[in-house]
């Protein structure tokens, strides 16, 4: 089947304690990865969703806890038990693709409204809200004036 | 240290299977290889790119990859090493003068917890190959190490590449970690026995143990068995009883996502719970749906 798109919007974030903006975005001739259905209205965890005009569902994909609250480790040695601890710094950056579709209108990043300093079994568990919206007008405006 | 200690050679696609518009491209950068070593690094990434492309499923999806290397040359060897870390380990206590400023003890807590300079690790990648989707960096020491994020670092060590593999998957898959303790079984941990939140968005864990609905119900070895596969006896702790199945069963087993209840893996085993064992029949069906817009057409 063709590909309904010829570009995707690379959007990098920067976070720095509670405060995620966008640092800038790009339109790049590139695939996004495909997208995967929700399984649940009600869901935790992060995610990024695109909505045409109507307010469907037309992008869905999670990504891995991309404000680096957990920091894992791997063991002395190959084979050991993995673990997470809690991040020692609440800064970074971090991108993520979204196929600039024909009919996108909204764009929305999903995840855990908690504190950087809740418990990590909170921020787990926690059903997840918008912490970014953006029209997708304005993301490629600002891709279009080099992000 | 930083970009004082070294500069970018040049960019190599090392495996070209169309044009970057079309195909999923992974970026692999060197750290810590001096100019003259920059072939050791060629190698290290022929070993890695092997190892990729015999690992199930990507070995079936190869043709939708392509795998761009960046040379960058350092001033000197291998990554920094601190005398002593948070975990009360020793290292050799040695810096070393590398672009991406890897290190171990990245946290100040954790030894085998190899980092580097993420942010500039991604812009160098970008820079070379707009078309990025996922950037690695493979630190030249010989020391067992890695770590995740934004990118995925790891050493040269034998065994390393499992981190980046588990890491690729966190990264570009968006998957969950299957282990069922935060601080490890047995740490004594509290607010970890049982799961009663949402549904985990990861496609790899579920809340929701029941046949009919839960969210991997197509690849579920026996639909007529019932769920879960396993049940934690005592939920204050992992479950320690083994695999009632064979190892490539799928189905739902107690225990995942950092709580010893309440949150079912796919199988008793899986690169996302344990490195070293393969991909489990839910993550390798996510990773090759994701990719399946990269793939050739047929008959291309």
């Amino acid at each position: 089947m063709p590909s309904p798109y010829t570009h995707t919007l690379r959007i990098t974030f920067a976070h720095d304690g509670p405060k995620l903006e966008i640092k800038h975005v790009q339109r790049v001739a590139m695939r996004a990865p495909a997208a995967l259905a929700p399984a649940s209205d009600n869901q935790a965890g992060y995610w990024l969703e695109v909505r045409d005009g109507k307010g469907a569902l037309i992008y869905h994909r999670p990504i891995h806890d991309p404000l680096r609250r957990h920091v894992e480790s791997f063991g002395e040695a190959p084979g050991a038990p993995m673990q997470r601890h809690p991040a020692t710094t609440d800064q970074g950056e971090f991108d993520v693709l979204v196929p600039d579709l024909p009919d996108a209108q909204t764009f929305r990043l999903h995840g855990p409204s908690a504190a950087p300093t809740a418990a990590a079994a909170t921020t787990l568990a926690m059903t997840a809200g918008a912490l970014s919206t953006h029209s997708f007008d304005e993301l490629r405006a600002r891709a279009g004036q080099g992000g | 240290m930083g970009t004082a200690d070294g500069h970018v050679v040049g960019v190599h696609k090392v495996i070209d299977h169309g044009a970057d518009a079309d195909r999923y491209n992974i970026v692999i950068l060197g750290d810590g290889y001096r100019a003259a070593e920059l072939k050791k690094f060629k190698a290290d990434v022929n070993g890695f790119i092997k190892t990729f492309r015999t690992t199930a499923p990507y070995d079936k999806l190869w043709g939708g990859i392509n795998v761009h290397r960046i040379d960058v040359a350092s001033t000197d060897s291998g990554a920094d090493d601190p005398g002593t870390c948070g975990d009360g380990s020793s290292g050799a206590g040695v810096k070393a003068r590398t672009y991406f400023d890897a290190t171990f003890c990245g946290d100040g807590r954790i030894r085998r917890l190899l980092t580097c300079n993420a942010s500039l690790a991604r812009s160098t990648a970008l820079a070379r190959v707009p078309a990025t989707h996922m950037t690695m960096v493979i630190v030249n020491t010989a020391q067992y190490g890695g770590s995740g994020g934004a990118i995925a670092t790891f050493s040269t060590h034998a065994s390393a590449a499992e981190i980046g593999l588990h890491e690729m998957g966190h990264t570009a898959f968006g998957f969950a970690d299957e282990y069922e303790a935060y601080a490890g079984c047995g740490s004594g941990e509290t607010g970890h026995d049982h799961y009663a939140g949402a549904e985990p968005v990861e496609p790899n864990v579920t809340a929701n143990a029941n046949p009919k609905t839960i969210k991997w119900r197509s690849v579920l070895t026996r639909a007529a068995d019932g769920l879960p596969t396993t049940r934690n006896a005592n939920c204050a702790d992992c479950d320690t009883q083994g695999n009632p199945k064979p190892a490539s069963y799928v189905g739902a087993y107690d225990g995942a996502r950092y709580f010893h209840c309440g949150c079912y893996r796919p199988s008793f085993n899986c690169r996302m719970r344990a490195l070293g064992n393969p991909f489990c029949g839910v993550c390798q069906q996510v990773i090759a749906d994701s990719l399946q817009p990269f793939l050739p057409s047929p008959g291309v």
